[in-house]
C-alpha cells in the first residue's frame, strides 16, 4: 500500500478493538456492553475507553438504560460510523487487489 | 499497512461476525410450538364440526389466538429481554408477522362475524396470508427451505378451496407439518449448530 493510501486509513478504526466493535455493531441493530466485552475479550475499562473514543468521533451511539432494575448500556453504530467502516473495508479490499496485481 | 495486518483485520471482522451470528440465531421454538398448537386446533375444530358444534369454532379460534400469544411470549418476548443484541433480521421478521397477524384476525374473526365472507373461506384466506409471512421469513433468515415451504401454504390454500369437508383438515395438518413445524426444526438445528447461549 502506498504512503498516501496508508494515510487514508482511519486511525480510529485501525485499532483492533475498535475494529472489532464496529464489526459487531455494523451487523446488528444494537448490542449491549456485556456482549461486546465477552465477544472481544477485553476488560470493562479497556472497552469503555474505546467506546468513548468511537462515541466522541460520532461513530457510535451509547444509550444507558435499565432492564429489570439493572443498568444496561446499549451501543449502536451511527450513519457516520457505518460509512467510515465501509470506507475502511474498501481500503482493505483495494490493498488486497493491489497485492494480487503485484503477484501477477 | 502490510499483508499480515490486513489478514489480522479480516480475521477480527470474520470472528466478530461469527460471534454475532451465534447470538442472533433464531431458536425455532416459536415455529415448533405454534405449529403443534395449530395442528391441535385443526383437529379440535374438525371434531367440533363432526359433532355439529360449529358454534364453538370461533371461541376455539380465540383460545388458539391467546394460546399462540402465550407461546410467543415465552419463546420470543422473554428471550428478547435476555438478548444481548438486537438484530435487523429479527426486528424485520417480527414486523412481518405482526403485519400478517392483523389481516388473519380480520379475516378469521371480523369478516365472518359481519357475514361479509362465509366461514368456509376463512381457512383459504388465512392460509394465503400466512404463506406470505413464511416466504418473507425464509428470505430474512436466508433459508431456502423456509421460503420454498410457502409453496405448501399457497398450494395448500388452493387445495383447501377445492377439497370439501374433512379433507381440508388433513391438508391443513400437512401444511402445518411441512410448512411450519419442519422449518422450525431446521431453524432449531441451525441454532444448536451455532452453539448459541
Amino acid at each position: 500500500m502506498s504512503h498516501e493510501e496508508l494515510l487514508q486509513l482511519d486511525p480510529l478504526i485501525h485499532a483492533p478493538i475498535r475494529l472489532a466493535i464496529l464489526s459487531i455493531l455494523c451487523t446488528v441493530d444494537n448490542a449491549n456492553f456485556t456482549f461486546l466485552k465477552d465477544s472481544i475479550n477485553v476488560t470493562d475499562g479497556n472497552l469503555s475507553a474505546h467506546l468513548t473514543k468511537l462515541q466522541e468521533a460520532g461513530y457510535i451511539d451509547i444509550q444507558k438504560t435499565f432492564r429489570d432494575k439493572k443498568p444496561l448500556t446499549l451501543c449502536s453504530v451511527t450513519g457516520a460510523g457505518r460509512k467510515a467502516f465501509q470506507n475502511y473495508l474498501e481500503h482493505i479490499q483495494r490493498f488486497v487487489e493491489s497485492q494480487k496485481h503485484d503477484v501477477k | 499497512m502490510d499483508h499480515q495486518q490486513v489478514q489480522q483485520d479480516l480475521a477480527i471482522i470474520k470472528d466478530m461476525i461469527e460471534k454475532t451470528k451465534k447470538e442472533t440465531a433464531d431458536s425455532g421454538y416459536f415455529f415448533i410450538g405454534l405449529g403443534l398448537l395449530s395442528i391441535l386446533c385443526v383437529i379440535v375444530i374438525s371434531f367440533l364440526e363432526y359433532k355439529s358444534m360449529e358454534h364453538l369454532v370461533v371461541p376455539m379460534f380465540l383460545v388458539m389466538f391467546f394460546a399462540s400469544g402465550a407461546i410467543g411470549y415465552f419463546t420470543v418476548n422473554r428471550r428478547e429481554q435476555k438478548d444481548k443484541v438486537k438484530s435487523y433480521p429479527k426486528t424485520i421478521c417480527y414486523s412481518v408477522w405482526f403485519a400478517c397477524s392483523v389481516p388473519v384476525v380480520i379475516t378469521g374473526f371480523l369478516l365472518p362475524m359481519l357475514k361479509v365472507i362465509p366461514y368456509s373461506l376463512v381457512p383459504v384466506l388465512t392460509t394465503l396470508i400466512l404463506g406470505i409471512g413464511v416466504f418473507a421469513t425464509g428470505v430474512i433468515f436466508e433459508s431456502r427451505y423456509i421460503y420454498w415451504s410457502s409453496a405448501f401454504w399457497w398450494g395448500g390454500a388452493v387445495a383447501i378451496a377445492l377439497v370439501p369437508g374433512y379433507g381440508r383438515a388433513f391438508i391443513m395438518v400437512g401444511i402445518l407439518l411441512f410448512g411450519w413445524v419442519l422449518p422450525g426444526i431446521i431453524l432449531n438445528r441451525q441454532y444448536k449448530k451455532y452453539g448459541a447461549r
